[in-house]
C-alpha cells in the first residue's frame, strides 16, 4: 500500500517530515518500509504556452516554436510531432538541469538557434506505467487551464514523497489514506480535516433511474448505486492525476479517477458503469450461471467460474463483483450519464473469485482484506462532491440499493487493571482513556473500567484483548519495563529422544561423517528408479495435495532418497569422496482404512562413497561397505548383520542389522544395475528400535587380577561360511574365558586351497590364578580350534601367542 | 725397585690411551684390559708376591694409588663420551616437526543443528524443557486450536500443504504448544521450546518449502509483556553478543495478542546502520506476543487466572545471520564444499 506525504497532509496537517511519521507509523505497528521521494531530479524547467508553431526551412522533421513561460518569450526547436498552438508544456529553459543529469543550453539546429527544450514524459523522468496512455509519446501536455512561468516539479507534484507500506493482515483500515491519518493523529495528537462531502437524499430500494435486485444478500450485505448526469467525460485536474500518479496509478479520465481517489482516500472501491449500457436500467446482483462469458477491464476474455458474484443487467454480466467491471459497460469519452456503484461484499466470496480468476484488482484486495460497512455510503457521498464540486457531472436523485444493516461501532467494556496487568504498565483511566480517543474511538470512563465504542472502519478491534493490544502500540512498546521471569524454579529438561539423537549425532561426528540435512519431501519417480514393488514399506507414500514441483509431492519414506541426492550431488561436482549422514523423521502412512497421523519415525541414515585421503603418515581410507559397516559396529556393538535381499542393493554386498532378533536397519551397496556413477554404499536404521539411551552409558565391570593373554588361531574358512559364524562359535564355547576376538588378517590365494579363505584371529584370553594356566589355555585353544573345524568345516592353519 | 717404575710407567700411558678413547665400548674395553682381572695393572699386583715384605707396603700403596687415578680418569672420560654420543644421537634422531601429523577426519555438525542446540542450551538454563510433535498436524492443532478460523486467509491453500483427511504440514510448531498445553493444563508454569521442522509453500532465496523453527511458551500467573521483553533481551544478549539490545515493533499473529515483531540491534555495525541491517541498525529475527485468549481456553486455561507468552523464530535466517549464509538453499542440498565450512 503506498501513501502520498502530500495527501496524507491535505487529510491532517502535519509539522513532521516523511522519515519521521514513518518512524512512528513503523514503531507503531503499521510498517512502513520504503519511504521514496517522488522527485526525479528535474530543476529548473517552466510551464509554458506554444504561441506559435512553424516549420524549420533546413529540416522537414523539426519544427520552430515560440513559447511563452511568463517572463519571456523563447524560440525553441522541436521534433515532437504532437506540438500545437495553445498548448501549455514543460520547458526546459538555458540552465534547466534534466533527470539524467544533462544541462540545457542554448543550441544551433541547422542555423535556427533554440534556446531551450519541449520535454516529454520520459525527459521529465516520469515513470511510464502511471502517465496517462495519451501522455506516452510526444510532449507532455498540460491542462489547458495551468498558469505559464511556474516550476514543472510542482505543477507536477513531484515534491512528493511515497511511504511504502507493509500492512499486516488485520489492518484492512489502512487500506485508505484517511485509515493511515487516524493512526497519525493517534500517534501524533494532530488532528483530522473533515473532509468535504454531499449529502444525498435516503437511500431507495429503486429510483425513478435505475432498479437495484440484490439475489444474494448474504454475498452482497450492502449495495448502492447512483446516477450522475450531465457528464462530460475529461481529463481529471492536475492535483488529482499527480497524488494518483504518485501513489502508483494511472490517470485515466475524471470520472475513474475520481473514483481511484476515493478509494484511495478512504478505503472503500468504488466502480463507475456507462449508464447507457445498462440494459433494463436495472443492476441485479447474483451469482454467474454456468457458461457466463465476460471481456474485464484488461482486454482478457474470462470465463466465470459458476456461483461467481456478478453485477449484471438484463442482459448479462456487466462485472465480477468487487473485482473487475467488464469492458462494454466502461465509461468512455461518449458516456454522458455514469451509475457510481459503492458496495459491501461478502470477504471470502471476493477472494475466492480473485483466486480462481488469477485477478487481484486494489478493489479485490480491499474487499478481501475487509472494508468499513460505513464507508460504503461515506465514499459515494465524497465522490458525489468531488463530482460536483469540479463540474464534471450533476446529481439529482438518491441512491438505489441497500445500506448494510451492521452497527456502526462495537461496544467493548475494558479493565483498567487487566491492561496493566498484561501490558506490565501502569496508566490510569484518565491517561487510557486519553489514548483510546486520540484513535477516534469513543470512551466512558466507569469508575476501574472503561466503556469503549469502537467505529465499525477498525474492524480488527472486538473484544478486551484487542482494545490492550491498541493501548500498548500507540503507548510504545518501547516503554514497557523488562521485568525477569519469577515463580517455581524448575530445571530445563530434554526428552530421551533429544538426548539420544544428540549423543548419536557426536559419535557420528567423531567417526568422521558430515551431517546433512535435506528435504522431508520426495520423488515419487525414486521409487520407481529402485523398482520398489508396491508390498513394500516406502511403495505407498504419503502424498501432498497441493505440492509445488511433482518432485517434491510426497513425504519420504526414507531417508535413503534424500540420502543418494546428496551423494550424487557432490560427486558430480567431482568430489573425490564422502562420508555423511542424516537424522531425521520418515512418514509411513497408516494402514488402508485407519484414520489419523501417519507414522513419524526417526531415522538415521549413513552414507559414503570414494575415497577419504590421507597424508604422508595416513594411509587414504577407502569409503566402502566395510567403512559403513564399521561405523554400524562401533555404533552398536551387539548389533548383527544378516545378508538381506532388499533388490536395489547389490545383491552380494548387503546386509539387515539385527539388535535382539529385530531387524532395525540395513545396510549394503546401491545395485550396480541402477546406473549409478560410483559405488555408493547407504544404511538406514530406526533410531528408536536400535538405540536407547542405556546403550550410551558406560558400563563398569571391575579390572581382571590378571591380564589377559593374547593368542592367535588361523583358519582355512570355506568360502560360504559367514565370519558372523565362525565368531559365534568361538564365543560360545569361550563364553567366560575369552574376551575380544580379532580378526586381524585374511587372505586368499597362494598356499591357500580353492573355495577356502585364510582368517587369523586373535583372541584375548582372560587369565585364570593357579598354576596350571598354561594347560589350560591349551585346552581352551584345543576345544575352540575343534569347535571351529566342526562347525565351520573349517581346519586349524596354525597358532602363535605370547 | 722395578715394579714401582712399571707403575709409573702404567699410569702414564694408561691415562693417555684413556684420553685417546673416542667412544664408551672402546673405553669399556679399554677398562677390562686395564682393571679386568687379566688387566695389566692385575698383573702388576699378582706380581707383588715375590717382593720384599719392607717393599710390599710401598708398592702396594703405589698400586692403589695408581688404579684409583686411572678409575677416575676413566670414569671421567666416560662422562665425557656419554654426553657426546647422546647429544650426537639426538641431532640424528631429529625430525621436520613442521611436518603433518597423522590425520583424523571428524565430521561437521550442520550449521542449522549447532543453531537449534544452541538456541535450545540457552533456553534450558532458563529453565524451559523441550517439547515435540507431529510434523504432519491436523488442521484443527494446526489452524483453530491457534484462532485462525476455517476462512481465515492464512488456511489458504497458497500457504499450506494439505494432505487428505484434514492433515497438513505443520506451518509452524506452535501446534506442538497447544498439544503441550492441553497435556499440561490447569497445571502452571508451563515453559517450553520446540524446535522442530515446518513447512510453506514457498521456494525462492530467502523461502524454502521445509524450515525450520524454534517456539516458546510460557503460560504462568501473572505473565505480562515485561517478561516476554525480559526473556527475549536474555535470549538475544547469550545468542549474539552482551551489548546487544532488543526492540519490539507491534504486528499481527492470530494466537498472539498483544504481538511483536522482534528486532536485535545490528551486531555488525552497532546500530548506526549497514547492508547487514537495511541502513536501519536492526535485524527483525523474532515474532512473539502475549497468547491470545482464545488460544488459551481452547487449550484447557482460563484467561482470567493465566497468561502467558510465546514467541517463535526462524533457525535458517538466524543461521544466515550467524554465518553470514547468502542462500536459504544451501542447507538443504548437501554440497560438501559448503558443510565443511560449519
Ligand atoms: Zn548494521
Amino acid at each position: 500500500m503506498k501513501i502520498s506525504y502530500n495527501w496524507l497532509q491535505e487529510l491532517i496537517p502535519l509539522k513532521h517530515t516523511p522519515h519521521e511519521i514513518a518512524h512512528l507509523l513503523t514503531a507503531a505497528g503499521v510498517a512502513v518500509d520504503e519511504v521514496k521521494s517522488q522527485h526525479t531530479g528535474l530543476h529548473g524547467a517552466k510551464t509554458g504556452e506554444v504561441l506559435s508553431v512553424g516549420p524549420h526551412p533546413e529540416a522537414g522533421k523539426l519544427f520552430i516554436c515560440t513559447v511563452d513561460i511568463g517572463l519571456e518569450k523563447l524560440t525553441i526547436v522541436t521534433a515532437a510531432a504532437n506540438v500545437m498552438v495553445g498548448q501549455i508544456v514543460p520547458v526546459a529553459i538555458p540552465g534547466t538541469i534534466l533527470p539524467d543529469g544533462r544541462e540545457i543550453r542554448p543550441a544551433d539546429f541547422r542555423g535556427v538557434m533554440s534556446f531551450g527544450m519541449l520535454l516529454s514524459n520520459e525527459e521529465l523522468g516520469l515513470d511510464r506505467k502511471v502517465v496517462p496512455s495519451d501522455a506516452k509519446e510526444g510532449i507532455y501536455v498540460l491542462p489547458p487551464t495551468t498558469p505559464v512561468g511556474l516550476d514543472v516539479c510542482e505543477v507536477l507534484g513531484l515534491f512528493d514523497y511515497t511511504l511504502e507500506l507493509d500492512l499486516t493482515p488485520n489492518r484492512s483500515d489502512c487500506l485508505g489514506t484517511l485509515g493511515v491519518a487516524h493512526e497519525v493523529a493517534a500517534l501524533t495528537g494532530a488532528k483530522l480535516v473533515a473532509l468535504p462531502h454531499k449529502e444525498l437524499g435516503p437511500t431507495v430500494a429503486s429510483s425513478s433511474m435505475l432498479a437495484v435486485e440484490i439475489e444474494q444478500p448474504d454475498l452482497c450485505p450492502g449495495y448502492l448505486a447512483l446516477v450522475v448526469e450531465k457528464v462530460a467525460i475529461t481529463q481529471s485536474p492536475l492535483w488529482m492525476q499527480n497524488a494518483l500518479r504518485n501513489v502508483g496509478i494511472k490517470p485515466i479520465n475524471n470520472i475513474v479517477d475520481i473514483t481511484n481517489y476515493v478509494m484511495w482516500e478512504l478505503g472503500q472501491p468504488l466502480h463507475a458503469f456507462d449508464y447507457a449500457k445498462i440494459v433494463g436500467k436495472t443492476i441485479i446482483v447474483r451469482e454467474s450461471l454456468g457458461d457466463e462469458r465476460m471481456v474485464t477491464l484488461d482486454g482478457e476474455e474470462r470465463q466465470l467460474p459458476s456461483g461467481t458474484l456478478v453485477i449484471a443487467d438484463r442482459a448479462g454480466a456487466v462485472a465480477i463483483a468487487g473485482v473487475m467491471g467488464s469492458l462494454a459497460s466502461e465509461v468512455s469519452s461518449t458516456t454522458h450519464t455514469v451509475v457510481l456503484e459503492s458496495a459491501y461484499f461478502n470477504r471470502s466470496s471476493i477472494r475466492r473469485t480473485a483466486r480462481s480468476l488469477g485477478l487481484f484488482t486494489a478493489a479485490s484486495l480491499r474487499f478481501d482484506k475487509g472494508v468499513d460497512p460505513m464507508g460504503v455510503l461515506a465514499a459515494l457521498s465524497r465522490a458525489a462532491f468531488l463530482i460536483e464540486h469540479l463540474g464534471f457531472g450533476v446529481i439529482l436523485g438518491s441512491p438505489a440499493g441497500l445500506l448494510p444493516n451492521i452497527a456502526p461501532c462495537c461496544n467493548i467494556s475494558l479493565r483498567v487493571a487487566k491492561a496493566n496487568s498484561l501490558l506490565a504498565t501502569e496508566l490510569t483511566p484518565l491517561q487510557i482513556a486519553d489514548l483510546l480517543e486520540r484513535l477516534g474511538f469513543a470512551v466512558d470512563i466507569v469508575a476501574e473500567e472503561i466503556d469503549v465504542r469502537v467505529p465499525s472502519r477498525r474492524r480488527d478491534v472486538t473484544e478486551e484483548i484487542d482494545l490492550i493490544e491498541e493501548i500498548g502500540r500507540i503507548y510504545g512498546l518501547h516503554h514497557i519495563p523488562t521485568t525477569p521471569l519469577n515463580g517455581v524454579m524448575s530445571a530445563g529438561r530434554q526428552s530421551d529422544q533429544d538426548e539420544l539423537v544428540q549423543r548419536l549425532r557426536g559419535q557420528l561426528l567423531m567417526h568422521g561423517l558430515d551431517e546433512i540435512v535435506t528435504m522431508s519431501f520426495a520423488d515419487p519417480a525414486f521409487l520407481a528408479r529402485l523398482s520398489i514393488k508396491d508390498d513394500h514399506v516406502w511403495a505407498s507414500p504419503l502424498c501432498i495435495q497441493n505440492p509445488l514441483v511433482r518432485e517434491r509431492s510426497v513425504m519420504r519414506g526414507t531417508l535413503i532418497s534424500g540420502m543418494l541426492e546428496v551423494l550424487e550431488y557432490n560427486q558430480a561436482r567431482q568430489f573425490f569422496g564422502m562420508a555423511s549422514f542424516e537424522i531425521g523423521r520418515v512418514f509411513l502412512p497408516r494402514p488402508q482404512g485407519e484414520q489419523g497421523q501417519p507414522e513419524e519415525r526417526l531415522m538415521v541414515s549413513l552414507g559414503a562413497y570414494g575415497v577419504r585421503r590421507g597424508n604422508w603418515q595416513t594411509p587414504s581410507e577407502i569409503l566402502d561397505y566395510f567403512y559403513v559397516k564399521g561405523v554400524v559396529d562401533t555404533l552398536l556393538p551387539t548389533a548383527g548383520a544378516v545378508p538381506s535381499q532388499h533388490h536395489f542393493l547389490h545383491p552380494g554386498r548387503q546386509a539387515n542389522i539385527v539388535v535382539g532378533g529385530e531387524v532395525v536397519g540395513f545396510l549394503g551397496e546401491m545395485h550396480p544395475g541402477l546406473g549409478l556413477r560410483e559405488r555408493f554404499v547407504v544404511c538406514e536404521i530406526d533410531v528408536g528400535r536400535a538405540f536407547t539411551l542405556a546403550s550410551f552409558e558406560p558400563s563398569y565391570q571391575g579390572l581382571a587380577k590378571m591380564l589377559p593373554m593374547e593368542r592367535d588361531l588361523a583358519f582355512l574358512v570355506p568360502h560360504h561360511v559367514e565370519a558372523a559364524e565362525v565368531f559365534r562359535v568361538m564365543q560360545e564355547i569361550g563364553r567366560g574365558r575369552i574376551g575380544q576376538i580379532h580378526l586381524f588378517d585374511v587372505y586368499t590365494g597362494l598356499a591357500v586351497p580353492n573355495g577356502m579363505r585364510s582368517m587369523a584371529f586373535r583372541l584375548e584370553i582372560n587369565s585364570t590364578m593357579g598354576g596350571n594356566a598354561d594347560r589350560e589355555t591349551a585346552q581352551l585353544l584345543q576345544e575352540i580350534t575343534y569347535g571351529v573345524e566342526r562347525a565351520c568345516g573349517a581346519t586349524l592353519r596354525g597358532s602363535a601367542g605370547s | 725397585m722395578r715394579l714401582l717404575g712399571e707403575l709409573e710407567v702404567l699410569l702414564a700411558q694408561a691415562l693417555e690411551k684413556i684420553h685417546a678413547q673416542r667412544d664408551t665400548l672402546a673405553l669399556e674395553q679399554y677398562r677390562v684390559e686395564l682393571l679386568g682381572k687379566k688387566g695389566q695393572l692385575t698383573a702388576i699386583l699378582r706380581s707383588m708376591g715375590a717382593l720384599s715384605p719392607d717393599e710390599r707396603p710401598v708398592v702396594g700403596q703405589r698400586a692403589n694409588e695408581v688404579r684409583d687415578a686411572l678409575t677416575a680418569a676413566l670414569g671421567e672420560r666416560s662422562l665425557l663420551l656419554g654426553e657426546e654420543e647422546l647429544s650426537r644421537r639426538l641431532l640424528l634422531e631429529s625430525i621436520d616437526v613442521t611436518m603433518p601429523g597423522k590425520v583424523r577426519y571428524l565430521g561437521h555438525k550442520h550449521p542449522l543443528n549447532r543453531i537449534i542446540e544452541e538456541i535450545t542450551n540457552i533456553f534450558l538454563r532458563l529453565g524451559f524443557s523441550v517439547a515435540d510433535g507431529p510434523e504432519v498436524e491436523t488442521e484443527y492443532y494446526n489452524f483453530e486450536a491457534l484462532n485462525v478460523p476455517k476462512d481465515h486467509p492464512a488456511r489458504d491453500m497458497q500457504d499450506s500443504f494439505y494432505l487428505t483427511n484434514g492433515l497438513v504440514l505443520r506451518t509452524q510448531t506452535s501446534p506442538v504448544q497447544v498439544r503441550s498445553m492441553e497435556k499440561m493444563s490447569p497445571y502452571c508454569p508451563v515453559r517450553i521450546i520446540s524446535p522442530g521442522k515446518v513447512y510453506r509453500r514457498d521456494d525462492d532465496a530467502t523461502h524454502s518449502p521445509m524450515f525450520q523453527q524454534v517456539e516458546g511458551l510460557v503460560i504462568d500467573r501473572g505473565i505480562n509483556l515485561g517478561h516476554l521483553k525480559a526473556t527475549l533481551l536474555f535470549f538475544a544478549r547469550e545468542m549474539f553478543g552482551a551489548d546487544r539490545e532488543i526492540r519490539l515493533r507491534p504486528s499481527y499473529f492470530p494466537f498472539t495478542e498483544p504481538s511483536a515483531e522482534v528486532d536485535v540491534s545490528c551486531g555488525s555495525c552497532k546500530g548506526s546502520g549497514c547492508q547487514v541491517c537495511k541502513h536501519t541498525g536492526w535485524i527483525e529475527i523474532l515474532g512473539a506476543g502475549l497468547v491470545h485468549p482464545n488460544v488459551l481456553r481452547q487449550s484447557g486455561y482460563d484467561p482470567e487466572e493465566v497468561s502467558g507468552f510465546a514467541f517463535g523464530m526462524g533457525v535458517e535466517r538466524i543461521a544466515m545471520l550467524k554465518y553470514r549464509v547468502e542462500d536459504l538453499r544451501h542447507f538443504f542440498v548437501g554440497d560438501m564444499r559448503f558443510l565443511r565450512q560449519f
